[in-house]
């Protein structure tokens, strides 16, 4: 950090820790008033989207899961309901209730990381969940106990706990037994509590005093929270709030590329920034959630205080792994294995697409099939990139009101504040089309991506 | 003597559980509920995935560890290590920690300590400390690779080592050690064996210089649970032993190693003696091969330079 002139102060942290992939943020002051706040990413592209055209479905599943090591089943997820929307596949309910048994792993797993081991760091004032671990051995070993609950059940659906084998267009590949779910049953009984105090411990921590209004974006499913399945929604009313197909996302939001930065940032069509992801699925479908998660919730009293302060998605993350435990719980007390491991298919052309609700926030893939199935050409939209102007928005707002401190004490709640998203930097940096033109000053161009 | 165990890490009921395969039950984290303490034994961490090319490396050695080992082991099939397993072992318990890693030259072995490991991680509260330990400390079985940094960045941006990055996605060796000993009070004692992979695609099959270097990697975990069992147990100041015969070049790789014997005399003060089963296989030129430093790290048997540099 450095200032000028005595107006101008800019504040660089080249590497924002305990974020995923790697990332750094620009803050720049100007005569007292925040002017700008980059989040820049500065990750490798991985032109995922590149890599699945021309590959089977199969295979597609297969390469989509590698983007992410910790949210690979909402990439197999979308991939493979993307596919079976397309060739007009419908699996049986035992399949789709295995389905969602297998997404309520991830979300534990994905959410009981950030939750333990990234953001209450921050609450309770240690620099990481090491430090941490010494002054609150129990917190940190429960912990990882809902973590590894986590793990369990997609290692017991999908083979594996990271980037699972089972899932296959039309259902899986391999059914869990009766047996193993009943194990899987009694270890969720154990693990339920620790995630019920959990919930109740946050309504208990204090988070930084800062609101904000934002525009929040989530699938919505009449009857159940949403996961795989349900509309596109909004916040808001009137004739500007969203309402779409989960295969519609691009009729309401387009991609824009900024400079300093290789991922790409999502707005909707009026240009407005959004926020995805537990805060938003709270705001919006807050009502869905199991009733034993509800009642948490209910009784930590921050419900309405996670739409208004990003900080306070510690509780959102809370409440959606306890509800997770417990619907896991539910469909391992009534599951039945599906009369086939997967429904015969034809593939066909067309468009293939869809969202479902990643651990991060909503989650777009768009395939482009030829008549074998294999994408001529695809988008995937990850949550971190729709995240990233809502995130940019916050860190103007909120550094007005922490001018005052020092470098060091700025640096870190900012970074606290970007943390508070859970972003995912390395899902973030998804294709980009990059021109380089051949002049004395050659600088890097990046055409909007072609939908 | 007692018989070790065999942890199988899996889904429910994927595991069978006849006399010595153990379903682990619940996940207890300190000394005080962890179940029937087991002080003499040593539990060895074989970490990896099968379906992973050379990431199967530890699976792999299985078959090439003698059997005298088992009488003392508990063994942990894992595809990566995580900090409840170390705390599920009493305080005064060692490990061998053993996988693939990337950052060294295939075929090569290497050998931590793990108490160095979490010293390491300790420093990385902040990454402005993050010191320049070296790449192989992060194991393959981790989801994302380190991201290798070719992008043009920021002109303040200062090349970390990504080996060593704190990640959200999972927890590097160094982390789950550090972890594991805040939540037990103790630090873990032992070692962790790494063997240098080259190919990590989806196959059944190692690499030719991984496979070519099992029975290096056999034996040094074999050494590094001699070491776990001495006693006093101390990091090992000085290694004597008698490395079976090197196979020939161009010969059939040998399928089993010699069960070391080894003394474990309450006379004897030094750290440890191996004897060699087989005083023919013995030379002067093979002991001093094996090399260990006055720490606690240690390369050993590069099938690779032992080979020509094949």
């Amino acid at each position: 950090m450095h200032k000028t002139n005595g107006a101008e102060r800019s504040l660089d942290v080249n590497l924002i820790t305990r974020v995923e992939g790697e990332g750094s943020l620009h803050l720049l002051v100007q005569e007292g008033k925040v002017t700008e706040a980059r989040l820049s990413i500065f990750e490798a592209p991985r032109y995922f989207e590149k890599l699945v055209e021309g590959r089977t479905p199969q295979e597609v599943i297969d390469i989509v899961a590698r983007i992410c090591g910790i949210c690979p089943v909402a990439y197999q997820m979308t991939a493979v309901q993307a596919f079976e929307d397309c060739f007009g596949i419908e699996v049986a309910p035992e399949t789709r209730a295995l389905r969602r048994l297998m997404y309520c792993g991830e979300w534990i797993e994905s959410h009981a990381l950030h939750l333990y081991m990234l953001q209450t760091p921050d609450f309770l004032g240690y620099p990481s969940a090491v430090a941490m671990a010494q002054d609150h051995r129990d917190l940190v070993a429960n912990g990882l106990r809902v973590k590894k609950m986590g793990n369990t059940i997609i290692e017991c659906i999908g083979g594996r706990a990271i980037h699972p084998v089972s899932l296959c267009v039309g259902g899986f590949t391999h059914l869990p037994s009766r047996k193993e779910l009943d194990t899987l049953r009694r270890e969720l009984d154990v693990v339920i509590p620790l995630a019920t105090d959990t919930l109740r411990w946050t309504g208990n921590l204090t988070a930084p005093p800062f609101t904000r209004e934002t525009l929040f974006v989530s699938l919505f499913h009449p009857h159940e929270y949403p996961m795989n399945e349900g509309r596109i929604v909004s916040s808001g009313s009137g004739s500007h709030t969203i309402d779409l197909a989960p295969g519609a996302w691009a009729d309401a939001f387009h991609e824009i590329q900024l400079e300093g930065t290789n991922a790409l940032h999502a707005r909707t069509m009026r240009g407005e920034t959004y926020a995805v992801g537990p805060p938003a699925r709270i705001a919006l479908c807050g009502d869905q959630l199991h009733p034993e998660a509800h009642a948490g919730l209910s009784e930590t009293g921050l419900r309405e205080e996670i739409a208004r302060n990003p900080h306070w998605g510690i509780a959102a993350r809370a409440a959606e792994i306890l509800h997770a435990l417990c619907e896991a719980r539910d469909i391992a007390e009534s599951y039945r294995p599906p009369a086939e491991k997967a429904v015969p298919w034809t593939p066909r052309a067309g468009i293939a697409a869809w969202t479902t609700e990643a651990p991060r926030g909503t989650l777009y893939h768009r395939y482009l099939l030829d008549e074998e199935g294999k994408p001529r050409h695809a988008t995937i939209i990850p949550p971190t990139s729709q995240n990233q102007g809502a995130i940019e928005h916050d860190l103007v707002e909120s550094a007005s009101g922490l001018l005052h401190l020092s470098d060091e004490k700025l640096t870190a709640e900012l970074e606290r504040l970007v943390r508070s998203y859970d972003p995912c930097i390395s899902c973030a940096t998804h294709f980009l089309a990059v021109t380089v033109e051949d002049t004395p000053s050659a600088k890097n161009t990046a055409p909007a991506q072609e939908q | 003597m007692k018989e070790g165990k065999v942890f199988v890490h899996t889904p429910p009921a994927a595991t069978t559980s006849p006399s010595r395969k153990t379903q682990r039950t619940g996940n207890p984290t300190t000394n005080q509920d962890r179940p029937e303490p087991s002080t003499s034994q040593v539990h060895l961490f074989l970490c990896g995935n099968p379906d992973r090319g050379d990431d199967g490396a530890a699976r792999a050695v299985l078959t090439l560890l003698p059997q005298m080992v088992w009488a003392t082991t508990d063994l942990h099939l894992v595809a990566g290590i995580d900090p409840l397993d170390l705390c599920n072992m009493a305080a005064n318990e060692w490990c061998v920690i053993a996988d693939a890693i990337q950052g060294i030259p295939a075929g090569e072995v290497s050998t931590f300590s793990l108490a160095d490991l979490a010293a390491s991680a300790r420093s990385l509260s902040r990454h402005e400390d993050i010191p320049p330990v070296a790449a192989p400390l992060l194991p393959r079985t981790s989801p994302h690779p380190p991201a290798v940094p070719e992008t043009p960045h920021p002109q303040s941006y200062v090349p970390r080592c990504p080996a060593t990055r704190t990640s959200t996605h999972a927890l590097a060796l160094p982390e789950t050690l550090a972890l594991a000993e805040a939540l037990r009070g103790t630090t873990s004692q032992g070692f962790f064996v790494g063997l240098g992979g080259s190919s990590f695609a989806r196959e059944s099959r190692l690499s030719p210089p991984v496979a070519a270097a099992l029975a290096s990697f056999a034996r040094t975990i074999v050494f590094a649970l001699c070491c776990c069992r001495q006693e006093p147990r101390q990091p090992p100041m000085k290694f004597t032993t008698a490395l079976p015969t090197q196979p020939e070049h161009g010969a059939q790789p040998e399928r089993t190693v010699p069960g070391p014997a080894f003394s474990q005399s309450p006379h004897n003060t030094s750290p440890l003696h191996v004897q060699s089963p087989a005083p023919q296989q013995k030379s002067t030129e093979e002991t001093s091969r094996t090399h260990l430093n006055k720490t606690t790290q240690y390369s050993a048997h590069k099938e690779k330079n032992r080979k020509g540099g094949q």
